[in-house]
C-alpha cells in the first residue's frame, strides 16, 4: 500500500478495496469496481463510506453472523421481486437500519477498536431518490450521508440488478 | 471440526474480539470496524476459523472429561461409550417400548398396514409397526379382525413398537397416535392399552459413578476391586448381585488357619458372589450305587455321585426318579432320608467332599457331590439284587461360580500375594407367614403382596439379618394397613446349610445369621444372604379397613 486518497494524519486506515471514492462536489457517483493494481489505504469519510456500502449490499443470507440482521436489499433487487419505489423505500429502511446499527455497535466500542473521529462517523444515511438505467441494468440510489460532525455528502449508488454484479 | 453452520454467534464474537485484538496489538491503526476491507479480509475469516477450532477442541474435552460427560445432557452417546470404554464400562442401553395401536374406521373394507409404517404421538414419539397387518370383518387365518366400535366407527389393531429406547414410549392407553400413511376407511388412532417395556438407557453420570468400581479393578487388592472385576468378566454388571469378601481376621475365613498354630495367618480370600435373586435350582437323574444292604428290612445304602455343578450350594431333594420302563420296581423305593456326615433327620445335604477338607471347597468350583441315600432295595424281574438304582436330584445351584473362579486364577488378574477362592454365598432360605389388613381402597392381592416381600427379601445383600420389622414395613408400602405381629401373627424363620453340611434353623423377630452354628459351618454375616424361593412366602389378608 501506499499514499491515501487524502491525508489525514494519525486516524485509523483501511484497506482501498473499491476504486477511489473521491470527495464529491455536489452529487457524484461512486464506482464499486474492485481496485486494480497498486492497493491504498484509505480513510475519513471515504473509508466510513466503503464501510456503509460493504454493510448495506452485504445480503444477511450471504453471511452466518450477525444472526438477527434482514438484510434483503440486493437478494430482492437481483430476483426482480421489487416492483416498485415503495417497496424498495422499504427494503432500504431495513437494510440501512442494520447498515447503521451494526456501524453504531462498533463506532462506540472505543475499548475494543480504538478513537474515532467525528466526521469519519456516519450519523444518518437518507435515500433521496432513485433511477433506473435500462440500458445497463442499473439502481442508481441517491444517497446522503451526515457525519457526526454536521458535514452532508451527497452520492449516487450505482446498483446492478444483474445476478454476478455489485 | 466445528462447521460455520454449528457456531454460535457468541464464539464467533468472542473469537472476533480474540482477533480484533491480536491485530490491533501490532498494528493500531488499522480499522476493524465491521464493513472496513481489512475486517473482512483478515478479521472474519481468522475469527471464524478459531471459533471452529475453539468449538471442536472444547467439543473434544467434553467429549474426554468425564466430570463434563456427567454434567452434559448434550454429550453425543457414542462420544461417552468411547471414554467409558477406556474403563472397561459400557452404557446401560435401555429397552423400546411395546404395545398395540387402534386404528379406528368409518368402513369396514379390508385393511392392510405394512411393518413399518410409522404412527407418531403428539410429543413426537415415533412407533413403527413390527409385523404388516391384514384387517377384515371375516379375517383369514394370521388376519386381524375388524371389530365394530361405538358411533358407528369400527376398529382393528396393529402391534408396534417404539423407534427409540426409553421410557417415554410407554404411552398409555388411549393416548392420540398420527399415521404417517393413508389407511381406506381411516378416522383414527390410539394406543389400544398401555404401552410398556420402555426404559432409558442409563445416564452418563449414572455410568461415570461407576468409574471408581472400574478403575478399582486393575488390582484385585479390595472388596471394591474384586466386586469390578468380576461384574466386568460377566459382560452385564447386573448379574452380580451383591459380593462378599472373606479375608484375615475374619470368623468365617478358615483356610488361612491350616498351619500348625491353628491361627490366621493371612493370605487366603474367599469371594462370594450371589449371582441369583431366588435361588437357582437345577434337578437331575443321578445313579446311586448300592455300597450295603440288608435284605431283611429290604433296605439298602446307595452312594450318588454327584454331576459336576461347580460351585452348588446344597441337595435340595432326593428322592426315586420315575422310570416308566421299570415302574413295577420302585415300589419299595422310598427314600428314608438321611446322608454322609450329618445325622439321619436332617435333609439330603452334600458331604464334605472327597477332595478336600469343608473349608477349602465348600460352595466352590472345587467341591464334590457325594450324597449318601438309604432307600429301599431294587429287585430286577428275576428277583436279582440291583446293584444301583437311580435317584432324582435337586441342588440349589446357580450357573457363574467356576467362570469366576477361572478369572481370579487368570495369570492377567490373579492377585501374586494371595489365594483367592470363589464361593457360592451359602443361602438362608426364608420362610414367612403374614397375616394383614389392606388399606381402605387398596386392590393389593395375597401374591402381590408375597411377590413384594420375596423381591426385597431376594434383594438384600449381605446383610447378616433380616427382621419381621422390614417386611412388614414392605407390606405396609405396598397396601398393607396392618400386619399382625402377635403371637398368631408374622412368623418368620429360616434355614441355612452349613460347610459341614448340616442345617441350622432360625426363628424369631430377626433371623441373625451371626448368632448361629459353629465356626466350621462357616455362617457369617459376610457369607450368608437371604433368598425365597416360591411358596415360601404366604401372605393371608384379613378384613380391609372400611372406606
Amino acid at each position: 500500500m501506499n499514499g491515501t486518497t487524502r491525508d489525514y494524519t494519525g486516524r485509523q486506515v483501511d484497506l482501498e478495496c473499491l476504486q477511489t471514492i473521491v470527495e464529491p462536489t455536489g452529487v457524484t457517483e461512486m464506482s464499486l469496481t474492485a481496485t486494480q493494481g497498486t492497493s491504498r489505504r484509505v480513510t475519513g469519510m471515504q473509508k466510513a463510506i466503503q464501510r456503509y456500502v460493504t454493510l448495506l449490499l452485504t445480503p444477511s443470507s450471504s453471511v452466518p453472523f450477525p444472526a438477527e440482521s434482514d438484510n434483503r436489499l440486493l437478494d430482492a433487487l437481483r430476483a426482480g421481486a421489487v416492483s416498485n419505489t415503495g417497496y424498495l423505500r422499504h427494503l432500504f429502511n431495513v437494510a440501512n437500519a442494520v447498515a447503521l446499527d451494526i456501524i453504531r455497535r462498533d463506532d462506540y466500542n472505543t475499548s475494543m477498536f480504538g478513537d474515532q473521529r467525528d466526521d469519519e462517523r456516519i450519523a444518518s444515511v437518507d435515500l433521496d431518490g432513485v433511477t433506473v438505467d435500462y440500458t445497463t441494468s442499473t439502481l442508481g440510489l441517491s444517497l446522503v450521508f451526515r457525519t457526526a460532525a454536521g458535514s452532508d455528502y451527497a452520492y449516487v449508488l450505482p446498483v446492478s440488478t444483474s445476478q454476478g454484479r455489485g | 471440526m466445528t462447521t460455520i453452520a454449528e457456531l454460535t454467534e457468541d464464539a464467533y464474537s468472542t473469537a472476533v474480539k480474540a482477533a480484533v485484538d491480536t491485530v490491533r496489538a501490532k498494528h493500531p491503526d488499522l480499522d476493524l470496524r465491521s464493513g472496513t476491507a481489512v475486517r473482512a479480509l483478515v478479521v472474519e475469516p481468522g475469527a471464524l476459523l478459531d471459533a471452529s477450532q475453539r468449538d471442536t477442541v472444547n467439543r473434544l474435552r467434553t467429549a474426554m472429561s468425564l466430570r463434563a460427560m456427567a454434567r452434559e445432557t448434550t454429550v453425543p452417546r457414542e462420544d461417552a461409550e468411547a471414554v467409558l470404554s477406556n474403563f472397561g464400562i459400557e452404557l446401560g442401553g435401555g429397552t423400546k417400548a411395546t404395545g398395540l395401536v387402534r386404528v379406528n374406521l368409518v368402513g369396514t373394507a379390508p385393511v392392510t398396514v405394512r411393518a413399518g409404517v410409522v404412527f407418531t404421538a403428539e410429543d413426537g414419539v415415533r412407533f413403527v409397526v413390527t409385523k404388516t397387518t391384514a384387517a377384515a370383518v371375516d379375517p383369514a387365518e394370521g388376519e386381524e379382525e375388524i371389530r365394530i366400535a361405538t358411533g358407528g366407527r369400527y376398529y382393528f389393531t396393529v402391534p408396534v413398537e417404539a423407534e427409540e429406547v426409553g421410557a417415554s414410549g410407554n404411552i398409555r392407553q388411549g393416548r392420540a397416535l398420527e399415521c404417517s400413511i393413508i389407511i381406506g376407511n381411516y378416522y383414527s388412532s390410539e394406543a389400544f392399552s398401555d404401552f410398556t417395556g420402555g426404559e432409558d438407557g442409563e445416564s452418563v453420570a449414572s455410568a461415570v459413578a461407576r468409574i471408581p468400581a472400574a478403575l478399582a479393578y486393575r488390582g484385585m487388592t479390595n472388596a471394591l476391586s474384586v466386586r469390578a472385576q468380576l461384574s466386568a468378566s460377566l459382560g452385564d454388571p447386573s448379574l452380580l448381585r451383591a459380593v462378599s469378601c472373606v479375608g484375615h481376621r475374619d470368623r468365617a475365613q478358615l483356610r488361612d488357619k491350616h498351619n500348625p498354630f491353628g491361627v490366621a495367618v493371612g493370605g487366603r480370600v474367599d469371594v462370594y458372589a450371589r449371582l441369583f435373586d431366588a435361588p437357582g435350582v437345577v434337578s437331575f437323574v443321578a445313579e446311586g450305587s448300592l455300597v450295603a444292604y440288608d435284605t431283611d428290612k429290604g433296605e439298602g445304602t446307595y452312594r450318588i455321585v454327584l454331576p459336576s455343578y461347580p460351585g452348588f450350594y446344597a441337595v435340595r431333594y432326593v428322592g426315586p426318579a420315575e422310570d416308566p420302563g421299570r415302574q413295577g420296581s420302585l415300589q419299595h423305593s422310598l427314600v428314608r432320608g438321611a446322608v454322609q456326615g450329618a445325622s439321619a433327620d436332617h435333609d439330603f445335604v452334600v458331604a464334605p467332599g472327597e477332595s478336600g477338607s469343608v473349608c477349602e471347597t465348600a460352595w466352590s468350583a472345587y467341591q464334590d457331590g457325594v450324597v449318601t441315600a438309604y432307600a429301599g432295595l431294587d429287585y430286577d424281574d428275576e428277583d436279582n439284587l440291583l446293584q444301583s438304582r437311580a435317584f432324582k436330584v435337586d441342588l440349589y445351584w446357580t450357573d457363574g461360580i467356576k467362570a469366576l473362579q477361572e478369572l481370579v486364577d487368570s495369570p492377567e488378574v490373579r492377585n501374586v500375594a494371595a489365594d483367592y477362592v470363589v464361593r457360592s454365598p451359602a443361602i438362608c432360605l426364608v420362610s414367612m407367614t403374614a397375616p394383614v389388613r389392606l388399606k381402605a381402597g387398596s386392590s393389593a392381592t395375597a401374591s402381590e403382596l408375597e411377590e413384594a416381600v420375596r423381591a426385597y427379601v431376594n434383594g438384600r445383600s449381605f446383610t447378616g439379618r433380616l427382621t419381621r420389622s422390614e417386611l412388614a414395613n414392605v407390606l405396609i408400602q405396598h397396601g398393607a394397613e396392618s400386619v399382625d405381629l402377635g403371637d398368631a401373627g408374622m412368623r418368620l424363620a429360616g434355614r441355612i446349610c452349613g460347610a459341614d453340611g448340616i442345617w441350622y434353623y432360625l426363628e424369631g423377630d430377626a433371623l441373625d445369621v451371626s448368632a448361629v452354628g459353629p465356626e466350621s459351618a462357616m455362617i457369617a454375616p459376610g457369607t450368608v444372604v437371604f433368598a425365597a424361593e416360591q411358596g415360601a412366602v404366604q401372605v393371608s389378608i384379613g378384613a380391609s379397613a372400611t372406606t
